[in-house]
């Protein structure tokens, strides 16, 4: 496996100004339709989709109290922190057949609201925000609904937006499922 | 019919199991009235976990975790000493603290603003003139339980009759010393508590951890191909591998060094751990410094579980029969410069967390072996624990009850032997001593 250099968590960039019209609805189109080939299981092109250096995590934030929130650990916590590599590795797991949790497939459906875009000091990125309702079946009585907030950074790259960055907050201070086989 | 529909709750818990025959009686993993016993036997009763020092290294630090269903707090007061106690104000019953952590100097209640001591005493009372006459603070402060600690891992244990830790621990410090004491400075927690929820009896996190290497090979099968190129894990190999058991806590092993250590697919954290590896030697002895970093899994009496040299460290909470709360830390050498302790960490996140992909096999099968309890007839059923029945052996070198080859149900039946040897006893002079222990009162280190 390629070793990449950097674990920590990576730092988002600053927001300017809100982006053009034509941006926002480029990147809402765009949402809508990741959003359809994750539900679709169809991550190999979900795959294509995102740039060589592509940084996907999940930060984790303990309950704290309110005078103390602002507090940063040295080594922050998360649920995972992907290079490329490991969301390769995540697909091929998936794809291995053998993943018994997610046969008989599951059903998922990723609700993606709230979507706000905003221009860097990059021309060629975006900051995106938004909000997903992520519910997920299993077998006949097991519905499980997972709430998040997500922001993006999505850059131009030959006339295609891809996702360079994901940052996905999750809003369950306790994770509710056994396993988070799935993507955000 | 069978007599077991008419007489469902044997007086004798050593009846739920059978070591001799290898099988386990269903109704432990789902029974309400079994449940409530083991809160009142096994976690009123236990040494339980509590905190690492090194998450709660200032005056003023606290956790909040549970002991059983009992929530409590575990604060290092003004003068350093670790001190834990209910979280329940003794006015009303509410709890006193809401957070998972942080630096307090007091708790207060939210509805009548009592406020605690980070040593738990009563400090004072909102509009306490009300009170002039009515109480005697030093008679209301938060119940207290014994505390002591292991090499680092702090223990807390609310029965005043239970043995003291190393006593609990007794041979199993032999084990322990692997993980907390592989290298000078100890271990360290990384910041960051996950938590999640499987609906699933707490058992079965505990004896996946403390025996099973079996599932691993089929189980994990797609995670092992993804991250090792398409290869599966080799076969099972039972020469060279045990299973050691004491006091109901048990490590499953191999005798290889690397295998647990390579799964983390960080080729500079096995360096690391082959450059400390001869003093690790000298510190633990030939047979120990083989032992740390194999293909292993271990568990403490009642619900810790870890993967020595993985770095994965958890307790299975129980919430109810049917279903537990697992909380999971990264743990490190204290002395391994910073970009190692990251590469552990992505490592442990990579693989077992609830978005790792080894751990995201297990939940689903836990949830599985206890859900289908529900049905009547197939709670009748006992389940096969047989494997291994004739491989116990006499070690020279490794303590405890041993057994041949980790492929085995061995620490998972010895784990279920002390759970009814607890739920059992009345008093502590009734719970037996399985194995003779080697280093009572003697340092394993």
């Amino acid at each position: 496996m390629n070793k990449p250099a950097d674990y920590s968590l990576p730092a988002l960039p600053a927001e300017t100004e809100p982006s053009s019209d034509a941006v926002f609805l480029d990147l809402q189109r765009q949402l809508h339709f990741e959003a359809r080939l994750l539900d679709e299981l169809r991550h190999r092109e979900w795959l294509e989709m995102m740039t060589d250096d592509v940084r996907y995590f999940a930060p984790m934030f303990g309950r704290r109290l309110r005078n103390e929130q602002k507090i940063t650990d040295r080594m922050a916590g998360y649920f995972f922190n992907d290079h490329r590599v490991h969301m390769e590795m995540r697909v091929t797991r998936l794809d291995s057949n053998m993943v018994w949790c997610e046969d008989p497939v599951n059903n998922v459906r990723h609700l993606v609201s709230n979507i706000e875009v905003f221009d860097t000091a990059d021309a060629d990125e975006v900051k995106v925000y938004s909000a997903v309702d992520l519910h997920r079946s299993r077998l006949d009585s097991k519905l499980k609904r997972l709430t998040y907030g997500r922001t993006d950074i999505w850059r131009q790259q030959e006339g295609r937006w891809l996702l360079a960055m994901r940052c996905v907050n999750f809003d369950h201070n306790a994770t509710i499922d056994s396993n988070l086989n799935l993507f955000f | 019919m069978d007599m077991r529909t008419r007489n469902p709750f044997p007086a004798d818990y050593h009846d739920y199991i059978n070591t001799d025959e290898g099988w386990v009686d269903r109704r432990i993993f789902w029974e309400e009235e079994i449940y409530q016993q083991e809160l009142e036997k096994i976690f009123a009763r236990s040494w339980q976990f509590i905190a690492h020092d090194s998450q709660i290294p200032n005056p003023g630090d606290f956790v909040t975790t549970y002991m059983g269903e009992d929530g409590v707090i575990g604060s290092r007061d003004k003068n350093g000493q670790v001190r834990v106690f209910l979280n329940s104000c003794p006015h009303r019953g509410n709890k006193v603290c809401f957070a998972d952590s942080g630096n307090a100097k007091r708790f207060t209640c939210n509805y009548h603003g009592w406020a605690f001591g980070n040593d738990g005493s009563l400090l004072g009372i909102h509009n306490e003139h009300i009170y002039e006459g009515y109480i005697n603070k030093a008679d209301w402060g938060l119940r207290e339980a014994r505390v002591s600690n292991y090499k680092g891992l702090i223990f807390a244990n609310f029965d005043s009759e239970a043995p003291d830790l190393e006593t609990w621990l007794g041979d199993y410090r032999w084990y322990l010393d692997m993980l907390l004491d592989n290298e000078e400075g100890g271990i360290e927690f990384l910041p960051g508590t996950i938590k999640s929820y499987v609906n699933a009896n707490w058992k079965f996190g505990v004896e996946n951890f403390i025996g099973d290497s079996l599932h691993a090979m089929w189980n994990h099968d797609s995670g092992a191909k993804a991250m090792m190129g398409g290869q599966s894990f080799p076969p099972a190999e039972q020469e060279g591998s045990y299973h050691g058991s004491a006091n109901g806590h048990g490590w499953e092993f191999a005798t290889d060094s690397v295998a647990d250590i390579a799964i983390l697919g960080q080729p500079e954290v096995i360096e690391y751990y082959e450059s400390i590896r001869p003093k690790m030697r000298e510190r633990l002895g030939e047979m120990r410094a083989k032992i740390f970093g194999s293909l292993a899994s271990a568990a403490m009496f009642p619900n810790i579980s870890f993967l020595p040299g993985l770095g994965t460290f958890r307790v299975w909470l129980p919430r109810g029969p049917r279903k537990m709360e697992l909380r999971v830390w990264t743990i490190v050498n204290k002395n391994m410069p910073d970009h190692i302790k990251q590469m552990v960490n992505k490592g442990t996140m990579l693989t077992f967390s609830p978005g790792g992909t080894l751990e995201m096999d297990d939940g689903e099968n836990w949830e599985g072996n206890t859900q289908t309890n529900k049905g009547t007839l197939t709670r009748q059923g006992k389940l096969h624990y047989g494997c291994g029945s004739t491989s116990r052996i006499d070690h020279p070198e490794i303590p405890g009850i041993v057994h041949q080859g980790q492929y085995n149900d061995a620490n998972q039946l010895a784990f279920y032997q002390r759970w009814a040897d607890l739920m059992n006893a009345d008093d502590w002079d009734d719970v037996p001593q399985r194995n003779e222990p080697r280093f009572a009162g003697k340092p394993t280190r």
